[in-house]
């Protein structure tokens, strides 16, 4: 029979390879030309970088507002919708450069616009793109498929599809999984093809090379030197690539990846955005926080926790440099989505099934935590010293809190959790060597800073990645039920999530530890 | 094991850290080098006993690997319903006629409508035919020209996304009861073989979906097959078992 099933798929081979792969390229293409237009001040590389993560952005959250306003969920509506919101964009852009130069300056306009972005850079660009694509769309690279690869982010993106609607009797599928990965799945659906393997690939590549800058960039603004800057971030790089919770979670066909991807590139866009060099003056301006906005959102939408953790960063954001507006335009969108899915499907809908993951007290409870951030950003934020100068030590402590309660709240469910977390970490819960080289890392990054009398303290990057774990208990315990030992288990998923910032943030520091003050000063 | 040559390995760099900091970044590369060695090593012992891992070459979500562990049939007959006229019985139980064969009155519920609800979700159209009621594949028959494709109890379990039942009965939750705690395993068959027509499954544009119709036991296996093996094999061939 295997000899028959194999001839059977072989008919459809071609086929779906093309209509995938373009697919693929039209998204890269369409977030490319968002993030061209659109300026963020990213320098062309991260433009590219960032185009395949915007295009899949706008295709969730244009096909997320149609099915929450409940206008029919079909392709053509969503490609209308991202096609608007691409000339909605562009012409907010036009009219910032318009009031910048005067009127009658149509050609100095379009100048301005598409400043840095030459012919050559964009057909360089577009076919590495899809040279890519089709790379990632071949089957060389192997994916792993569970339970919920099918039922969750196949069969019910296909109900979306067919129906066009979110109906009740979608039950619990409602309340225990996000969107935002689901309607990734309804693009083999809506296009003709069969599978989002090609696509789960590209994201995973364009991030490994994002992953692979992000971190070559640390290290050449410290020691302006290229080759100890490539060296640096290809070992870097190396190490998450060889870190078995990585390949595991890279490969999963499941929501976490799109999550833990979408986290590093929002968490390592911040500080970008208000960095010097941008020859701006270190201030973001307004207009970088749209593109952020439209990648921050996909975090709620992704996974049912993504609600909260977007909560923790924005605290976290708020270290940083932004004004109080920057802040909430990124953050508002996100509060607005699920807000608007909460009332869809709580009241519209009234979804009451038994055993729920989101039930109507978290999603209030949520919609207060989000009111209580932005009331924070808008009319807090700048005027308490206090607040102001210790926000990490603070979201740490709330953090620890909030766990000290949950353990006096079911002590044993708490140690429970912690337990079975232990348990995955040390015995083939999918971690392998990773802990322990954490642990080796971390010890030999403390010592020598000991011993050679380092200052100690937490930068943006520890604070989001200590602030990251400490919360997945907290996530984890809301589930309600005990955890489960096991690599699936969700509580150790939400952790694998925090993989690639562990690995930056061990990163960061190793190269500080191996870029000496005296070597610093040479460079200089 | 690997703590213990982690931990030492991490006290000789920081040995040689501190002693020699003019190889300072040599040695950090080196130390993570080894420690990145330690990871392939690992993977290459026991990534592949935690999870599986498929290379999707075929370019859809079915994986001829799947066929060895019975996963996922769905996704192989989602493809193969589709665009297809599908002959069923029309076999529909009352709640009375069901207890009265010591079912589940859940199962005059789901008997049926779960399987045509399916198929029609395939995008197959679906014909009921009472004149196939009580038809059945015989055990010869299913020895020799049928093959398992996987279990069912998950595909079933899953068409509470594409019912019209309202509450208990269309959640989630009954039908994880009822096909994963009540029923015991439940699978999908199919005939790959060419009917007297020269076309098999994946050719003829008629197909036949039969359930097991027993009035003793509630688990129903599932049958494709081609409409012209049906009429020349199975309708004037056997009776309920």
């Amino acid at each position: 029979m295997e000899i028959w099933i194999n001839d059977y798929l072989r008919q459809f081979h071609t086929e779906y390879f093309i209509r995938q792969t373009m697919v693929i390229f039209i998204i890269f293409l369409f977030g490319f030309f968002i993030n061209i237009v659109f300026d963020t001040g990213a320098d062309n590389v991260l433009k590219a970088l960032l185009a395949f993560p915007t295009g899949i952005s706008l295709y969730v959250l244009s096909g997320f507002f149609l099915l929450v306003f409940d206008l029919g969920f079909t392709a053509g509506r969503i490609i209308f919708l991202m096609i608007l919101t691409a000339l909605l964009l562009s012409g907010v852009r036009f009219l910032f450069v318009r009031k910048s130069l005067g009127t009658g300056q149509g050609e100095r306009m379009i100048c301005a616009v598409f400043k840095d972005i030459s012919l050559k850079y964009i057909l360089i660009v577009s076919s590495a793109a899809l040279l890519t694509a089709l790379i990632a769309t071949l089957g060389l690279f192997s994916v792993s498929i569970s339970n919920d690869s099918y039922y969750y982010f196949n069969l019910y993106s296909k109900a979306l599809c067919r129906f066009g609607i979110l109906k009740r009797e979608y039950n619990v599928f409602l309340t225990d999984v996000g969107l935002g990965a689901v309607m990734i799945g309804t693009l083999p659906h809506f296009f003709g093809f069969n599978e989002s393997f090609g696509i789960l690939t590209f994201f995973n590549l364009d991030f490994i090379a994002f992953f692979f800058y992000e971190a070559f960039g640390y290290v050449r603004e410290r020691t302006g030197k290229v080759s100890t800057s490539l060296i640096a971030s290809f070992t870097a790089t190396l190490f998450l690539l060889s870190s078995m919770p990585f390949i595991i979670a890279s490969k999963w066909v499941m929501a976490n990846i799109y999550f833990m991807e979408y986290m590093f590139i929002c968490v390592s866009l911040a500080p970008r955005l208000i960095r010097d060099g941008r020859g701006n003056g270190e201030r973001a301006e307004n207009k970088d926080m749209i593109i952020f906005s439209i990648l921050f959102i996909m975090l709620s939408l992704l996974r049912m926790e993504g609600t909260m953790i977007s909560v923790f960063l924005v605290l976290v954001f708020s270290t940083l440099r932004f004004d109080n507006r920057q802040l909430a335009l990124a953050f508002v969108p996100a509060v607005c989505f699920q807000t608007l899915y909460d009332i869809r499907i709580f009241i519209l809908m009234d979804i009451n099934a038994p055993y729920t993951f989101l039930t109507e007290r978290k999603a209030v409870l949520q919609g207060l935590m989000m009111l209580f951030v932005l009331v924070y950003l808008l009319f807090i934020r700048g005027k308490i010293r206090f607040t102001d100068s210790n926000m990490g030590g603070l979201i740490i402590a709330g953090l620890a809190a909030v766990n000290v309660i949950l353990f006096i709240y079911d002590r044993g469910l708490y140690l429970s959790n912690l337990k079975v977390f232990y348990e995955n970490l040390t015995d083939r819960g999918g971690w392998g060597a990773f802990p322990v080289s954490v642990i080796g890392i971390l010890l030999m990054i403390l010592t020598v800073g000991f011993y050679e009398k380092r200052r100690i303290s937490l930068n943006y990057f520890d604070l989001v990645t200590l602030g990251y774990v400490i919360l997945s208990v907290a996530v984890s315990f809301a589930r309600g039920s005990v955890l489960q030992k096991s690599v699936g288990d969700s509580g150790n998923r939400v952790l694998l999530q925090a993989v690639p910032l562990i690995v930056y943030t061990l990163y960061i520091h190793i190269s500080d530890l191996a870029v000496s003050k005296e070597v610093i000063s040479e460079s200089k | 094991m690997k703590f213990i040559f982690v931990i030492a390995l991490t006290a000789i760099t920081v040995v040689l850290l501190l002693l020699k900091k003019e190889y300072r970044s040599k040695l950090i590369l080196g130390y993570v080098l080894v420690l990145i060695l330690l990871n392939i090593v690992y993977d290459t012992l026991f990534i592949h006993i935690i999870v599986p891992f498929y290379r999707p070459f075929s370019q859809c979500f079915y994986q001829t690997g799947f066929l060895e562990r019975g996963e996922f049939p769905d996704s192989l007959l989602s493809m193969l319903l589709k665009d297809k006229k599908v002959y069923v019985k029309d076999d529909k139980y009352g709640i009375d006629e069901a207890k009265a064969e010591g079912k589940d009155y859940v199962y005059s519920y789901y008997h049926m409508v779960n399987a045509v609800n399916y198929a029609e979700f395939s995008g197959a159209e679906v014909i009921k035919d009472s004149t196939m009621n009580g038809t059945m594949v015989s055990d010869e028959r299913l020895k020799n020209d049928f093959e398992k494709l996987g279990y069912a109890n998950d595909m079933f379990r899953y068409t509470f996304l594409m019912n019209d039942y309202v509450e208990e009965l269309g959640n989630y939750f009954t039908y994880f009861w009822y096909y994963f705690d009540h029923l015991s395993d439940i699978y999908a068959y199919i005939n790959t073989g060419a009917d007297s027509r020269g076309e098999d499954i994946s050719e003829a544009e008629e197909l036949v979906i039969l359930w097991d119709s027993s009035k003793t036991k509630e688990e129903e296996n599932i049958y494709v097959m081609t409409k012209t093996y049906y009429e020349d094999n199975i309708r004037n061939g056997n009776l309920d078992q």
